[in-house]
């Protein structure tokens, strides 16, 4: 998987065992910067050998520092256990002087742009679309013990697609046993939730369904941030002023609906808001059962914060459909996997015969065209040919007549025969000796063509009806990403 | 990381078997026997641990590190990188990917210092020769060769998770002896070759032969390869056999002469006078050995 790169970090003074080692851009071409992430430019390159396109990471490593950073190696390590379609893939890590590639999938943008495409319209299905894979994402997360502790739309990569794919683990991590103390210091402001904002310590998964919630709420005002704090205090503010809790009444916590609050280190008494907002004026276009899987994202007590797991089963999602898809994709598998060999059987077949269809199709066609005009020629010489009998019929007489007729006579077959027929004859035969060979050789071509042709029909005829069937059992369960409008 | 075993790198990529560990490591058994491997790979597991116990890391970091070096060996000559630079950058990543923090550079070397200088003279007489920019380049090597597969799986958690299981408190009382039995574990190759959930569980096999338990009807419900359980117990078993009659102290220097090098070392500190020369005619020997292999 990697790439040896010679000299690695400190040229002169290399003891490490030199390889035969290849240049990155050998591999690689660079094409465009897309962007800074948490340790390094991103840029986008294609696959020099298999043109596709990836979004090269650059680590840069400074001597006399930490070595690969902490992110990068976090980033790395969890990668590499997590593949799932929601979650963007890390083909490659690449070494070179000074510096690490990260070699990821390529996605088109990030849903932070994505809001900046859409001048404030968002269609609500797109929407559902987009809650659904980030929380199948999520799940898939939480399922192996990793934190992400950084969800934001600038962390949410989008593909040509519709796919939406969890991105940036530089601050992820595992947890799991023993219990630690994390950071309160993770999660961008405006997408941390209030327990974290309190100074909670531990902390879990619940952590990233806060995010989720505050990314499904600017889903759905198509980018409008829920809570665009300046600071700690402002943020708790414009959180406490939502009507979140369906379990008390609106505003801020009390005792009893989040026991363990007062016990957080940075806790402090909040007055209690008076809340006149409703929801219907918070997310105005999602529909009441996404305001309600909403509600229950959004709660300020950690505990009682819906699972991302939990979260796909919402009755929000029921006409997305996932349960029917899902064992129709299973029954597709196996099918495809039988379609799969007899299609490889098939491809070196026509590869075989395609030249050989290529190298008879232009000498038969000259063939034809030779004959064609030999024939036309050879027409044209009986009706000449048939003209001199009257003429040498016409001659007796006229010999008879006089020596003076004769001479006229004479020159008039000399035209006849010699002239005009001859040499249309003449004329004929090379052609038609040079059509012979010609067909004496596309016709074993044809010959061995035919069979090869006639194999390959078969397959693909019975290659076709499989072949149909898996794409309609796909585009059963495509309605997922088909709800979403492809990008322009 | 707490997530699946059987979707994890370690799984899919780091269990070899015993054919690829010998075919690897064939160039270096031509110039010391097997059982000089072995106190080799001891020694440095030995050298981790020390470091890692100075630098007062969590076991569950010394326990990455050291298999960190079993999966550097396992895939190149010890003459590819010195063992004695490999140990204490495997430290150094293990830290970060445990979680443990990061070892500030200047740390991490004076305590490879103060160790060989205090606990391994007899083993390494001169002073400690590399520097961080080695250990930073090291760290690159490693990565790479194992490519970037970082997150391990150790026996602790199932161990303490079985004795958990065990009828009554037996558990309680047979953990620690166990779990000690674990940490032997890691101067084998087990590690290497099985999954952590069959080697803990064969620590906790011979944990219930030394302390004269009876789990018999609890192994037999496990309905586990009981064969690769016997095979694991009996190479920790041949460990112990081989301590009994091995003075570290004693015989580690005359197989550190004899050990694989790498052709250029850092330039050693000056004033060594006759231990350096000798070093030097040890590597000058080596580099002959290896030409006439190839």
């Amino acid at each position: 998987m990697v790439v040896k790169y010679k000299h690695a970090i400190h040229g002169d003074n290399s003891f490490c065992f030199p390889e035969k080692l290849e240049n990155i851009m050998q591999k690689y071409e660079k094409l465009e910067k897309i962007g800074e992430g948490t340790y390094g430019t991103v840029f986008k390159a294609k696959n020099r050998e298999s043109h596709e396109i990836v979004a090269l990471k650059r680590v840069r490593l400074d001597e006399d520092d930490e070595g690969v950073p902490s992110c990068a190696l976090r980033e790395i390590c969890l990668l590499k256990e997590l593949k799932h379609r929601n979650i963007v893939r890390l083909h490659d890590v690449l070494h070179s002087e000074k510096k690490l590639t990260l070699v990821f999938e390529y996605c088109d943008q990030d849903l932070k742009k994505y809001f900046d495409s859409c001048n404030g319209e968002i269609d609500q299905d797109t929407v559902k679309s987009f809650m659904y894979q980030l929380l199948r994402g999520l799940a898939f997360c939480h399922s192996n013990n990793v934190l992400h502790r950084d969800l934001k739309p600038q962390n949410l990569l989008i593909n040509k697609n519709g796919e939406l794919k969890l991105a940036d683990f530089g601050l992820a991590r595992a947890f799991g046993i023993p219990v630690r103390v994390y950071s309160a210091e993770v999660v961008t402001l405006w997408y941390r939730p209030p327990d974290v904002l309190f100074g909670a310590k531990i902390y879990s998964t619940s952590i990233d369904m806060w995010s989720a919630g505050c990314i499904f709420a600017e889903l759905a005002n198509a980018g409008r941030p829920l809570f665009p704090g300046n600071d700690v205090d402002d943020q708790l503010k414009r959180i406490f002023k939502y009507p979140f809790f369906q379990y008390l009444l609106l505003g801020t916590p009390t005792e009893e609906t989040w026991p363990k609050m007062t016990q957080l280190p940075d806790f402090k008494a909040f007055p209690l808001y008076h809340v006149s907002t409703t929801w219907q004026q918070v997310v105005p276009k999602l529909s009441s059962k996404g305001r309600d899987l909403l509600q229950r994202l959004l709660v300020c007590n950690p505990d009682q914060r819906i699972s991302a797991e939990e979260g796909l089963q919402h009755g929000y999602f029921s006409d997305l459909n996932p349960s029917l898809a899902t064992p129709i994709l299973q029954l597709a598998t196996p099918i495809l996997q039988l379609a799969l060999p007899i299609l490889q059987l098939t491809l070196p077949i026509l590869q075989l015969a395609l030249p050989i269809l290529q190298l008879t199709t232009p000498i038969l066609q000259l063939a034809t065209h030779i004959l064609q005009l030999a024939t036309y020629i050879l027409q044209l010489v009986p009706p000449i040919l048939q003209l001199v009998p009257p003429i040498l019929q016409l001659a007796p007489p006229i010999l008879q007549l006089a020596p003076p007729i004769l001479q006229l006579a004479l020159p008039i077959l000399q035209l006849a025969i010699l002239q005009l027929a001859l040499p249309i004859l003449q004329l004929a035969l090379p052609i038609l000796q040079l059509a012979l060979p010609i067909l004496q050789l596309a016709l074993p071509i044809l010959q061995l063509a035919i069979p090869i042709l006639q194999l390959a029909l078969l397959i693909l005829h019975l290659a076709l009806p499989i072949l149909q069937l898996v794409i309609s059992i796909l585009q059963l369960d495509t309605p997922i990403l088909q709800l979403v409008t492809p990008f322009s | 990381m707490a997530g699946n075993f059987w979707q994890s790198s370690h799984y899919h990529q780091w269990l070899l078997d015993k054919q690829d560990l010998a075919r690897e490591q064939q160039h270096d058994l031509k110039i010391v026997t097997e059982e000089e491997y072995q106190k080799i790979m001891i020694f440095f597991a030995n050298f981790i641990q020390a470091i890692g116990e100075h630098l007062k890391v969590r076991q569950q970091v010394i326990a990455t590190a050291t298999v960190y070096l079993k999966r550097f060996y396992a895939r190149n000559s010890l003459k590819s990188i010195d063992p004695w630079l490999m140990a204490p950058t495997c430290i150094f990543l293990a830290s970060k990917v445990e979680e443990f923090g990061l070892i500030s550079n200047s740390r991490l070397i004076t305590t490879c210092q103060t160790v060989v200088k205090n606990k391994f003279s007899h083993a390494y007489p001169q002073e400690y020769p590399f520097r961080i920019s080695n250990v930073l380049e090291c760290e690159f090597y490693l990565l790479e060769m194992m490519d970037c597969c970082l997150v391990l799986y150790h026996p602790y958690r199932d161990l303490t998770q079985y004795c958990a299981d065990l009828p009554s408190t037996e558990g309680d009382k047979i953990l620690p002896l166990a779990w000690r039995i674990a940490n032997d574990s890691l101067r084998t190759d087990v590690s290497l070759l099985y999954p952590p959930y069959l080697i803990a569980l064969a620590c906790l096999h011979i944990a219930c032969v030394i302390d004269q338990k009876d789990l018999k009807q609890w192994f037999a419900e496990l309905s586990v390869d009981t064969e690769k359980i016997l095979e694991i117990t009996r190479q920790i078993l041949s460990l112990y056999e081989l301590w009994k009659n091995y003075d570290e102290k004693a015989e580690i220097i005359t197989i550190l002469r004899k050990m694989p090098k790498p052709k250029s070392c850092p330039s050693p500190p000056p004033n060594q006078g006759t231990n350096n020369q000798d070093g030097a005619q040890q590597s000058q020997n080596q580099q002959q050995t290896q030409q006439q292999q190839t």
